[in-house]
């Protein structure tokens, strides 16, 4: 073989990873060439050198560190909700605020119970200065026809709300008889 | 034992939590050595190099489903330690350890190069302190590298990774690659002459 070797032939002729027939042909050739040789020895060396550059060893805690890292990963079989509690409440919140704002925007007119300041226009029937604490208004024959929905409807605490406490009617277990009415 | 690798990742993969840390486990502790090694000789900073495999290995751990059998496990694994090392050194993170480390290094490491060592128990002072500027010669010439030939040198010489992978690490072709190796150590051969001796 005259060619002289090839840049990619030196590293892999150190490493010993040519095969048979590859290396006894370079063999040849070095035998002949000093300037290959030369070239070899020079490589040989330096990685030789390379080898006084020694690393640092791990510390002793490791693998404990990692593990308490590891610790804090989610798990792959636990979905995101369960890790983050924080984020099942503002999403379950957000739902309900959602169903909130879409009844307000697509039930007719009517549907929408009449505001509270309508209400509070009409003349009480009998004046009541001295009165402190709200109390409760006489259920009219009407909403007592139509039931204890109507009838929350002259509640003004309920009646400020009333828009979610509906939505938490259907998100949620209905509320039994006996608890409504004491409502 | 590449084979035993890719088992294990196997049952890193699986659902079952006991298996899964047990095999994890066993990877962490094959590979935490060569990890820290490589990327200490990256960043040069002890510190620094082992809270980087801390990120390896957790980068392991949340892709573990990505992993495909078909790769060898030390080829992914080092690939991800080569991309961790990279984020690193552009994000200034060397600079910054730098600063804080000598307060907050409280590993208990045994450190061989470390400058607060004092026992020497396998040579005399001076030799060791000829060791320590040989070494740092060897460092800085080996940084001076362009980035490719660092990362090629380090893989090659250091973690004794076979061709394919280092070519798949680096994205290059298993030739290119030797040409590669053979100008970063043709380049350390001129730097590094004055250690070389009688060598050559």
């Amino acid at each position: 073989m005259s060619e002289h070797l090839k840049e990619e032939q030196f590293v892999v002729y150190l490493d010993a990873r040519l095969e048979a027939g590859e290396r006894a042909a370079l063999d040849r050739h070095l035998a002949a060439c000093p300037d290959c040789r030369a070239r070899l020895d020079g490589l040989r060396a330096v990685m030789g050198v390379l080898g006084e550059w020694n690393a640092v060893e791990p510390s002793a805690g490791f693998d404990a560190r990692l593990r308490a890292r590891l610790a804090e990963e989610p798990s792959a079989a636990q979905p995101w909700y369960a890790l983050r509690p924080a984020y099942a409440v503002a999403l379950a919140a957000a739902i309900v605020l959602a169903f909130g704002l879409a009844f307000r925007s697509l039930a007719p007119p009517d549907a929408i119970p009449a505001p509270r300041v309508a209400r509070q226009t009409q003349p009480p029937a009998t004046p009541a200065p001295q009165q402190v604490a709200p109390t409760p208004t006489p259920t009219s024959p009407t909403a007592a026809q139509n039931g204890d929905e109507l009838a929350a409807l002259d509640n003004p605490v309920l009646l400020e709300n009333y828009d979610l406490l509906k939505d938490f009617d259907v998100l949620f277990e209905p509320i039994a008889p006996e608890e409504k009415k004491s409502l | 034992m590449d084979r035993s690798d890719q088992e294990w990742m196997r049952r890193a993969q699986a659902g079952v939590p006991k298996a899964r840390e047990e095999a994890f486990g066993f990877l962490v502790g094959k590979y935490r050595t060569p990890v820290v090694h490589f990327l200490y000789r990256m960043v040069h900073e002890p510190a620094l190099a082992e809270e980087l495999a801390q990120e390896v290995f957790l980068r392991v751990y949340r892709a573990r489903k990505s992993y495909r059998p078909q790769a060898k496990f030390t080829t992914w694994l080092f690939r991800i330690a080569t991309n961790v090392a990279l984020n690193a050194l552009r994000d200034g993170r060397m600079r910054r350890t730098r600063e804080t480390s000598l307060d907050a290094d409280t590993g208990q490491r045994p450190a061989p190069q470390g400058p607060l060592e004092v026992a020497d128990p396998t040579g005399t002072v001076e030799q060791k302190m000829i060791e320590r500027e040989r070494g740092e010669q060897i460092r800085r010439a080996v940084d001076a590298l362009p980035e490719k030939q660092r990362l090629a040198v380090l893989l090659h010489k250091y973690q004794e990774l076979d061709y394919a992978e280092i070519a798949a690490i680096l994205d290059c072709s298993e030739s290119a690659l030797k040409s590669l190796l053979f100008r970063a150590y043709e380049t350390l051969r001129v730097r590094l002459k004055p250690l070389l001796g009688a060598r050559v």
